[in-house]
C-alpha cells in the first residue's frame, strides 16, 4: 500500500502562477500519473520506516497547543450514531478502536493488543491491552468492548453502520481482558470495519448511569474533550496516562492540547493559516494547494483519498434504464478535463476503473471509458433509438466544491453527443434527501470508504445496498459482491472483485469520474503529522510543535 | 404652478424631447447615462462581437490572467471572462429591467388609480403596499422563487427561470413604486387644469392618461431609474445564492460566487463581474440623480450641487 511522504511531490508544486495557468490539460493529467508513480515509489520508503515520523527527524518536543482550522462543526458527538466526517475527525483522538488503521491503510493493534481468527473465519478472539483507563479514571475492561459492539448493533441506537456488524452472532467477554466475537458466516471486512474510528469503544459505566454520549465524550484516546462552543471551537487537552508510545518508547501525545476552530469558508481557512491565526488547516481547497506550496513557511501534505466521485444515473428512469444510453454517457465524458478544470489538476485523479480507489490492491485500472470516445457514444445512442440525444436534469450540490465544479464540464461534454443537460444546483440539506429518496435523473455523487473493496462496492451497487441511490440491480453482481464478503483469501477476492468491477463498468450504473485528493496544510513549526489515506486525523497523535505559539 | 410641473412638461416628446432632456441633464447624469448605454451596447454586441463562446470549454487556456487574447483572463474552465461578463450583462440587465418594468406596470399603475380615485380603493391599495414593504425584501424574493420553481419534491408553476426571477424581484418594488406614483398623482389631482379637463367632459381614462400622468411622470421616472440599480443588485444576490440564472449560463452574481473558489489564485473571476456590477449600479444612481435634477428642479445634494448646466 502506498503512503504519502511528508512533503509530497504534488503536481505543480514548483510551478508559478503563469506555469500553472499555461499548463494544458494533457500536461496536467500526465503530472497526475507521475504523481501516482511517485506514490508507489514513496510506498517502498514509507514501509521501511515506522508509521510515525519522517527519517532523520529531530527528537519530538513536548508541549504546546495546536490550533487547527477545521471546515465544520461536528454533527452530534455520539460516535456510534453519526456518519459525519467532521465528528470523526474531531473525536477520533478522544476515542480508540479495537484495531486501527496505520497511515498506509494497514491494520495495527488498537485497544486489542492481539487477536486470533479461527480457521473457519467465524470466531475472532481479541486480547485487550492491559492498564488502559478511560478519561474518568475507570479501567477499560472486556465488558466495555462487549457493550460497545452490542450498542453498534442495537436497533434502538440506530447506528448508520449497524449493517456492517449484521454478521456478528454473539459478542461475549470470556475473561476480564478477552472478547470473543462469533459470526454467523465468515465476513472478510470485519477487522477493517472495527478499525473505523467511529466504531469506538465507549465506557459502559458512563452510558449506563444515563449520560448522553451526545453531550459527553469519555474515551481512552490521547486527548480528552474539554470544551465545545458550537461554531466557534472545540478544545481537547492531553489525557494523562494514555497508553500509546512512539517508536522510541516515549509517551504520546506530545501536544498539551488541540484547539479546533471552525472556518466553513475555504478562503478564510487558507488565510487563517497564512496569517498565522492557526497552525494547521484541513481540506485545503484544490485552488489553494499550489498557492500554499509556494509559501516558504507552509507545508502541504495529502494525496488521493479512499473515495470515488461519480455521475450516478437513476437506472429506473428512461432513457437511463437502457445500458447503451448509460455507456454512451460514460464514453462522452472527458475525465481528464474534469480533473484539470474542476479540480485545478490537484484535487483528484481521473478514474481509470470503477469505484475502488487506485490506492487499493483490488482496484481495476483498465476501464473501457478511460479514453473519451465520441463516435462510440453517438453510435450507442443511435442504437438505443436516440440519434438526436435527449434532455435531462443533472442534480448537484453547491455545498461541496468537488460535487459542483465538475458539472460545467459534464454539461459541455454531453452537449457534444446531443444530450441537453439542465443543471439544478441545491444546498446539501436539499440535495441529500432528494438523492437518497431517488428523485433525480443524473446526480453528482461521491462516497468514501476505508480500505476494503467492499466499502466501495457493496453499499453503492448491490441491489440491497443502502447507498444504491441509482436503484441498480444486477443478480450476477449481487452474487459476486456477496462472495467477496465471504471470502477471506486475498487472491480469490482479487478475482471476484475484478469480475465485479468489470460487470459494473459494463452495465455503467455510474459514470466514474475521479477520486478526490485531500490535503492538509500546516506551518513549519508543526512536525510529525502524517497524512492518512482515509481522511483520518489519527496523525495528530504523534504531532508536535517545534515552536508553540506564544500565549495563543 | 410648482416648478416640478413646469419642468416635467417642458421636456416634451420624441427626439426633440430627448435632446432637450440631455441638455438639461447635469454632468453626473450624463456620465451615468453613458455608462449604462455603453454596457447595454456591449452586452448586445457580445455574442456577435466576441471570438469566444461563453459556454465553450477550452483546455488550453485554464485560469489565465489578463492578456491581449483574454483581456480579463479566463476561468478554470478556460472560458473568456470578458465574454462571460458581457453575456452575463444580458441576463442581469434583462432580468432587472423586466423586474422594474413589471413593478412599474403593476405598482405604478395601482398608485395612479389609488391617487386619482382615493377613498376605499386608495386605502386598500396602500395597505397592500404596506404589507409588501413590511416583508424583508430578499426573503420575500426567496419565498416567491421557491413557490414558482417548486421544492425538490415537485415542480412549481414556473414561467421559466428568468421570468420567475424578474417576477420575484418586481414584487418587492411594487410597494415603493405604488407609493411614489400615488404621491405624484396627489400633487396634481386637484390642479385647475385637471378640473378644466373634467369640465370639458373628458373621461377618467383620458384625464389619467393625457393630463395627470404626463405631469406626474417625473418622480416616477426617477424612481424607476433608482430601482433599476437595486433590482440589479437583487438579481446578483439571488444568482450569488444560486437561485437566479442557472449555470452554466453566465450572470454576474453567479460569476462572483463561482470566482470565490479560486479568489486567492486568480481574483479576476470575481473582481471583474463585481466591478462591472458596481459600475452599472453607479451609472443607474448617477442617471437617477441627474434625472431628478433635470426633471424636478430638485437635487439630492441641494446644498453643494452646482446649478444644472447652462439651460435658459
Amino acid at each position: 500500500m502506498p503512503s504519502r511522504p511528508e512533503s509530497p511531490p504534488l503536481p505543480g508544486s514548483a510551478a508559478g502562477r503563469r506555469a500553472a495557468a499555461e499548463a494544458a490539460l494533457h500536461r496536467r493529467s500526465r503530472a497526475g500519473l507521475g504523481w501516482l508513480v511517485a506514490l508507489a515509489v514513496a510506498a517502498v520508503g514509507a514501509s521501511a520506516h515506522g508509521q510515525v515520523d519522517a527519517p532523520a527527524a529531530p527528537t519530538p518536543r513536548y508541549g504546546g497547543v495546536l490550533r487547527a482550522g477545521m471546515q465544520t462543526d461536528p454533527i452530534g458527538l455520539d460516535p456510534h450514531t453519526t456518519n459525519s466526517t467532521a465528528t470523526r475527525n474531531l473525536l477520533e483522538n478522544v476515542y480508540d478502536t479495537l484495531v486501527a488503521f496505520a497511515a498506509d491503510g494497514q491494520l495495527v493493534p488498537g485497544l486489542a493488543a492481539a487477536w486470533t481468527v479461527a480457521p473457519d473465519g467465524r470466531v475472532y478472539t481479541f486480547e485487550l491491552r492491559r492498564g488502559v483507563t478511560f478519561h474518568d479514571g475507570a479501567p477499560l475492561s472486556a465488558a466495555d468492548v462487549v457493550f460497545s459492539l452490542r450498542r453498534l448493533k442495537d436497533p434502538a441506537v440506530a447506528s448508520p453502520r449497524s449493517e456492517d456488524f449484521a454478521a456478528i452472532e454473539t459478542v461475549v467477554a470470556s475473561g476480564p481482558h478477552t472478547v470473543v466475537v462469533r459470526l454467523r458466516s465468515p465476513f472478510g471486512p470485519l477487522l477493517s470495519k472495527l478499525a473505523f474510528s467511529m466504531n469506538a469503544i465507549v465506557p459502559a459505566h458512563v452510558v449506563r448511569r444515563g449520560d448522553e454520549l451526545q453531550r459527553v465524550a469519555i474515551g481512552t484516546g490521547p486527548f480528552r474533550l474539554v470544551d465545545y462552543q458550537p461554531q466557534t471551537r472545540l478544545v481537547l487537552a492531553r489525557a494523562p496516562g494514555y497508553w500509546g508510545r512512539d517508536a522510541a518508547g516515549r509517551p504520546l501525545p506530545y501536544l498539551d492540547g488541540i484547539e479546533f476552530r471552525f472556518f466553513p469558508d475555504p478562503n478564510a481557512r487558507t488565510l487563517a493559516l497564512r496569517t498565522g491565526y492557526v497552525d494547521f488547516i484541513e481540506y485545503v481547497p484544490a485552488a489553494d494547494v499550489a498557492l500554499l506550496q509556494r509559501q516558504p513557511a507552509v507545508r502541504v501534505v495529502g494525496g488521493v483519498g479512499t473515495n470515488f466521485r461519480s455521475l450516478v444515473l437513476n437506472t429506473r428512469v428512461p432513457p437511463l434504464n437502457d445500458a447503451r444510453v448509460r455507456q454512451a454517457l460514460a464514453y462522452a465524458i472527458d475525465r481528464e478535463a474534469v480533473v484539470a478544470m474542476a479540480l485545478f489538476g490537484v484535487g483528484g485523479v481521473p478514474a481509470l476503473g470503477a469505484s475502488v480507489p487506485p490506492s487499493s490492491q483490488f482496484a481495476l485500472r483498465d476501464s473501457p471509458y478511460r479514453r473519451r470516445d465520441l463516435p462510440r457514444a453517438r453510435e450507442l445512442l443511435r442504437q438505443a433509438g436516440l440519434p438526436t440525444g435527449f434532455a435531462i436534469t443533472l442534480l448537484c450540490t453547491s455545498t461541496y466544491d468537488f460535487l459542483r465544479a465538475p458539472a460545467e464540464v459534464l454539461v459541455a461534454n454531453l452537449k457534444e453527443i446531443g444530450v441537453r443537460v439542465r443543471l439544478r444546483v441545491l444546498d446539501w440539506s436539499l440535495f441529500l434527501p432528494q438523492v437518497v429518496e431517488r428523485r433525480f435523473e443524473l446526480a453528482l455523487w461521491g462516497e468514501s470508504g476505508l480500505a476494503d473493496p467492499d466499502d466501495f462496492l457493496f453499499e453503492p451497487l448491490h441491489s440491497r445496498g443502502g447507498q444504491n441511490v441509482g436503484s441498480f440491480a444486477d443478480d450476477e453482481l449481487d452474487k459476486l459482491l456477496e462472495a467477496g464478503r465471504r471470502t477471506p483469501e486475498d487472491d480469490e477476492r482479487r478475482r471476484i472483485y475484478a469480475a465485479a468491477q468489470r460487470r459494473i463498468l459494463d452495465a455503467a450504473p455510474h459514470v466514474f469520474l475521479f477520486h478526490s485528493a485531500q490535503h492538509e496544510a500546516m506551518g513549519d513549526s508543526v512536525r510529525g503529522f502524517v497524512h492518512y489515506f482515509n481522511t483520518s486525523y489519527l496523525g495528530l497523535r504523534a504531532t508536535w510543535l517545534q515552536r508553540p505559539a506564544a500565549g495563543r | 404652478m410648482s416648478p416640478a410641473r413646469i419642468a416635467g412638461r417642458a421636456v416634451g416628446r420624441g427626439w426633440r424631447g430627448a435632446v432637450a432632456l440631455w441638455q438639461r441633464l447635469p454632468h453626473r447624469g450624463r456620465v451615468g447615462a453613458l455608462l449604462l448605454l455603453g454596457v447595454v451596447l456591449a452586452a448586445l454586441l457580445a455574442r456577435v462581437g466576441s471570438p469566444y463562446d461563453p459556454l465553450q470549454l477550452d483546455g488550453s487556456a485554464l485560469l489565465q490572467g489578463p492578456s491581449l487574447r483574454h483581456p480579463l483572463g479566463t476561468d478554470p474552465y478556460g472560458r473568456d471572462t470578458l465574454t462571460r461578463i458581457l453575456c452575463g450583462a444580458q441576463h442581469s440587465l434583462g432580468t432587472a429591467g423586466l423586474a422594474v418594468l413589471w413593478a412599474l406596470l403593476a405598482g405604478g399603475g395601482a398608485g395612479l388609480l389609488a391617487g386619482y380615485y382615493g377613498g376605499r380603493l386608495d386605502q386598500l391599495l396602500c395597505r397592500l403596499a404596506d404589507v409588501l414593504l413590511a416583508l424583508p425584501a430578499l426573503l420575500l424574493c426567496l419565498a416567491i422563487l421557491t413557490f414558482l420553481d417548486g421544492d425538490p419534491v415537485s415542480e412549481g408553476p414556473s414561467f421559466g427561470r428568468r421570468y420567475d426571477v424578474a417576477l420575484a424581484i418586481g414584487v418587492i418594488y411594487m410597494g415603493p413604486l405604488l407609493r411614489v406614483s400615488r404621491a405624484a398623482v396627489l400633487t396634481v389631482r386637484h390642479e385647475t387644469y385637471v378640473e378644466a379637463s373634467r369640465a370639458l367632459g373628458a373621461t377618467d381614462l383620458h384625464i389619467l392618461w393625457r393630463t395627470v400622468l404626463p405631469n406626474a411622470a417625473a418622480p416616477i421616472f426617477v424612481e424607476v431609474t433608482l430601482r433599476l440599480a437595486s433590482a440589479l443588485l437583487a438579481e446578483a444576490s439571488l444568482s450569488f445564492l444560486g437561485l437566479g440564472t442557472q449555470p452554466p449560463e453566465p450572470s454576474w452574481g453567479e460569476m462572483i460566487a463561482d470566482g470565490r473558489r479560486y479568489l486567492l489564485l486568480s481574483p479576476w473571476g470575481s473582481l471583474a463581474p463585481g466591478a462591472l456590477l458596481a459600475l452599472v449600479v453607479l451609472g443607474c444612481n448617477l442617471l437617477g440623480d441627474g434625472l431628478r435634477a433635470a426633471l424636478t428642479g430638485q437635487t439630492a445634494r441641494a446644498v453643494e450641487a452646482p446649478a444644472p448646466p447652462g439651460r435658459d
